[in-house]
């Protein structure tokens, strides 16, 4: 092929700069002009002059940064736009509420940025839509073969097995405020779990915002000064700065595919680790790859070698997007 | 399999003996059958198979995928068994591992060279989960803090059944426990059996303030001797020598067995290797030395000559056929004197005399440990139990070497230490952290911003980084280039702020050493 991607599409330190629609997609630091897949803060940054992305991870921009007042261009799910000739659109990415793949198309080449994706089924957010592409630009956060996640509801399980095995204990299951704590909310109503979940504040904005947009999660209460919570789920933001020790004999749970090694479980000092991610898996990113049919493969976010090495197996023409990768969660 | 599997996984990072008991007795009750019995046997260490090398474990992998995705996987893993029970291919097919009852006595049966065979078999049947558990089972790893006495505690605790009965039958009871279970269960009396293992005194260690709170004036103190505690039984001229976890190793000590001549009853003490063949009373030998007389299957005749053992008394429960554990200390110690007097290979443990608290710690400042024991007490394992005092802490400022992640079966990661020798650092040995999880985070994220080498799992940093260690003791280890060891090392603090020229030299321990007489 005589156009290379690079010609239109390429990174920059700001972040992945596509020259001729004159925009960036997630920078990094502040641009004229954003399309962001969605709401992370890796991912969606204040600052921007434009902001282009679905009408959900607008509203979780705004209430994330209530100062930032962009030019904030909603677009549906398929809607189609053009920029300097380059077509624009936004396909599902099952990631979290809102989550976009960017589906550009130049001189009739159509390259898709991913995003962060999942393929598991997820009722808190529109399912991925696998588009056919010429280059796909793949996240790889679990872009080894050592990541096979289980069964989310098996996950889900696991903790209602410990909630009845230990039922003078609380557990405090870390989840992170965009999309884990929801997701997880959602599973647990799906397991048949009816009970009111506690919620720490700093999860309580976002959760209505998925309700405003019409998501089921069933009954949540504040935290408050709500006793020890013996026998009861809270959901609190991860991390060692959160404590714990109010709760009764607490059970200290982390929702997150790292979760998966068990060094990486040890090290966070966590009693119950659930392979519960928002990201795809091995499993997914390989099925993904062979759904777009696109021949040519950048791998972003995440480390790219494994996953490199198994499309160049399959006569892929695979590279690393960016010299280094990023972890996400 | 599927369920012990799943005990498996949350044995591996249960938080306290109670979680691990209550997680083992929540299994019992619902397993049943033959299944009930292999995890037992398996949890207690019970389970006598060839150990399959965790490197076997991934060479079965790597016949299996691509060899460059596997070794990515297995830097980023970093312990191979887990690393090959994760990236095993799976077909799509449900999944149908066999039962645990199947898997162990297979295993049990196994030889080194065909149980890799059985594995990828079995593997190709099973999720990662189940592979994970056959995993640990095929390479003899258990999970971290389960002892064969909190095994029978969570039988206790699931047919709730008194722990001393559990224990009194448990001797002479072999895998899968048909007959224990079935008296258990209420389907036959107990079973018998003679010269059996009788529970033991348990002990707890008393911390400072609890150790202030005590009428010292009512207990008598021992010195808490280095070895191994055991029970010596000789009953209707049947001698044993059971572990204090209840294990024979009769066959282990001939020697012992043999000097048993006439001593018909039940004792309490610990097992030592002895300085040398004078005595009683005996010294205590170097521990290395005696840790050969363990694990192993035969005993070499150059052996028994060569590390030679002896035991140190400090109660009966038996003399001859009656029963001492319902008499007060006090009486019990006056028959144990009379009745082992001027006995080869069998001392007492001295009395030490104290008045008062300030005698105690005078003697804990020269690095003993004691046990307290109420004058008047019984021997009963329910009971209230023998108090330890530990030995005044001793720290020492050490300088961080080296990293390495836990693997399955260890309970988390350890770090190796040193000391400075000429002004360059000597490794002491490796100490697990125990500090908050906040703490431990920001010591991660330290070693991995002064990661120096890495060598497979492990990483060297740049010695730069001090720490407070507490250790028990001092021992010599003439490999190691700094010539010495700690025992038990554990980081209890970081000192940040302090520069690498703040660590101890090594002549601080080497001075520090005391000698156990």
């Amino acid at each position: 092929m005589t156009d290379a991607l690079e010609d239109w599409l390429r990174p920059t330190p700001a972040g992945l700069w596509c020259e001729p629609g004159g925009f960036h997609i997630d920078p990094q630091r502040a641009v004229p002009r954003a399309l962001v897949t969605h709401g992370h803060a890796d991912h969606a940054r204040p600052g921007h002059g434009a902001v282009l992305a679905t009408p959900e991870t607008l509203a979780i921009m705004a209430l994330r940064y209530p100062r930032d007042r962009p030019a904030r261009q909603p677009m549906r799910y398929g809607e189609t736009m053009q920029a300097g000739g380059v077509s624009v659109r936004l396909a599902p990415a099952g990631h979290v509420l809102g989550s976009a793949q960017a589906v550009l198309e130049y001189r009739g080449r159509r390259v898709v940025v991913s995003g962060d994706y999942k393929r598991a089924p997820d009722p808190t957010c529109t399912a991925f839509e696998p588009v056919r592409a010429d280059v796909f630009i793949t996240e790889a956060t679990f872009g080894l073969p050592v990541f096979r996640l289980p069964d989310d509801m098996a996950e889900i399980a696991r903790l209602l097995r410990s909630v009845g095995t230990f039922p003078d204990r609380c557990h405090v299951v870390g989840a992170y405020s965009l999309g884990k704590c929801q997701r997880m909310l959602s599973l647990l109503r799906r397991a048949g779990y009816d009970r009111p979940v506690w919620l720490h504040p700093a999860l309580d904005e976002m959760t209505a915002l998925y309700r405003d947009f019409g998501v089921e999660l069933g009954e949540t209460r504040p935290l408050g000064d709500a006793g020890n919570l013996a026998g009861e789920i809270v959901l609190q933001p991860p991390g060692p700065e959160q404590r714990t020790d109010r709760f009764a004999e607490p059970v200290r749970v982390f929702a997150s595919g790292w979760m998966q090694i068990r060094a990486h479980a040890r090290r966070r000092g966590v009693e119950l680790p659930l392979a519960i991610s928002d990201h795809a898996d091995w499993t997914a990113l390989t099925a993904t790859i062979a759904d777009t049919g696109a021949p040519e493969i950048r791998v972003t976010h995440g480390p790219p070698d494994a996953l490199i090495r198994w499309a160049q197996g399959r006569g892929l023409d695979a590279r690393p997007l960016q010299p280094t990768g990023q972890q996400g969660g | 399999m599927k369920a012990f599997a799943a005990l498996l996984d949350a044995l591996a990072f249960a938080s306290s003996p109670a979680v691990r008991v209550r997680l083992m007795a929540a299994y019992l009750e619902r397993a049943g059958g033959p299944d009930r019995g292999w995890a037992v046997a398996v949890l207690g260490g019970r389970l006598d198979t060839v150990r399959v090398r965790p490197a076997a474990l991934l060479a079965l992998a790597a016949e299996r995928v691509d060899g460059e995705l596997l070794r990515l996987s297995s830097d980023f893993v970093g312990d191979p068994v887990e690393t090959a029970a994760l990236i095993w291919p799976e077909s799509g097919a449900a999944p149908s591992p066999p039962p645990l009852a199947e898997a162990a006595l297979a295993l049990a049966g196994s030889s080194r060279s065909a149980a890799p065979g059985l594995l990828a078999g079995w593997f190709d049947r099973s999720d990662a989960s189940v592979r994970l558990a056959l995993a640990q089972l095929a390479a003899g790893r258990r999970p971290p803090g389960v002892t064969p006495r909190l095994v029978r505690t969570a039988i206790a605790a699931a047919f709730s059944a008194d722990l001393g009965a559990i224990e009194e039958a448990w001797h002479g009871q072999t895998p899968p426990y048909g007959p224990l279970f079935a008296w258990l269960e209420g389907r036959a009396p107990r079973p018998e059996a003679p010269a059996g293992f009788r529970p033991l005194m348990p002990v707890r260690a008393l911390d400072e303030t609890a150790l202030a709170g005590l009428d010292l004036s009512r207990y008598r103190a021992e010195q808490q001797w280095p070895g191994r505690r055991v029970q010596v039984v000789l009953e209707s001229g049947r001698r044993r020598l059971y572990s204090g976890s209840g294990d024979d190793i009769s066959f282990l000590f001939p020697d012992v067995i043999a000097a048993m001549e006439g001593l018909d009853g039940v004792f309490d003490g610990v097992l030592t290797a002895a300085a040398g063949p004078d005595g009683p009373p005996f010294r205590p030998g170097p521990p290395e030395a005696f840790e050969r007389r363990f694990g192993r299957k035969t005993v070499p005749r150059r052996l028994l000559a060569e590390v030679p053992v002896f035991v140190r008394l400090f109660d009966i429960l038996f003399d001859g056929g009656e029963d001492m554990r319902v008499l007060p200390l006090s009486q019990r110690r006056e028959r144990l004197e009379a009745r082992i007097a001027g006995r080869s290979r069998f001392d007492l443990s001295p009395r030490l005399a104290f008045e008062g608290p300030e005698a105690l710690d005078a003697l804990r400042r020269q690095g003993v440990s004691l046990v307290l024991k109420p004058v008047d007490g019984s021997y009963r394992p329910g009971g209230p139990p023998w108090l330890v005092v530990g030995a005044a802490p001793r720290t020492v400022r050490a300088l961080l070497l080296a990293a390495r992640p836990g693997g399955l079966g260890e309970a988390g990661p350890s770090y190796s230490i040193g000391v400075l020798r000429d002004g360059a650092p000597a490794a002491i040995g490796d100490a697990p952290c125990r500090l908050a999880a906040g703490e431990r985070e920001r010591l991660d994220r330290w070693v991995r911003k002064h990661t120096t080498g890495r060598y497979g799992p492990v990483r060297a940093v740049e010695p730069a980084l001090v720490l407070e260690v507490a250790f028990d003791d001092v021992r010599p280890a003439p490999r190691r280039k700094a010539g010495l060891a700690l025992e038990r090392p554990e980081i209890t603090r970081i000192l940040w702020d302090l520069p690498p020229d703040a660590a101890d030299d090594l002549e601080r321990l080497t001075v520090n050493r005391t000698g156990q007489a």
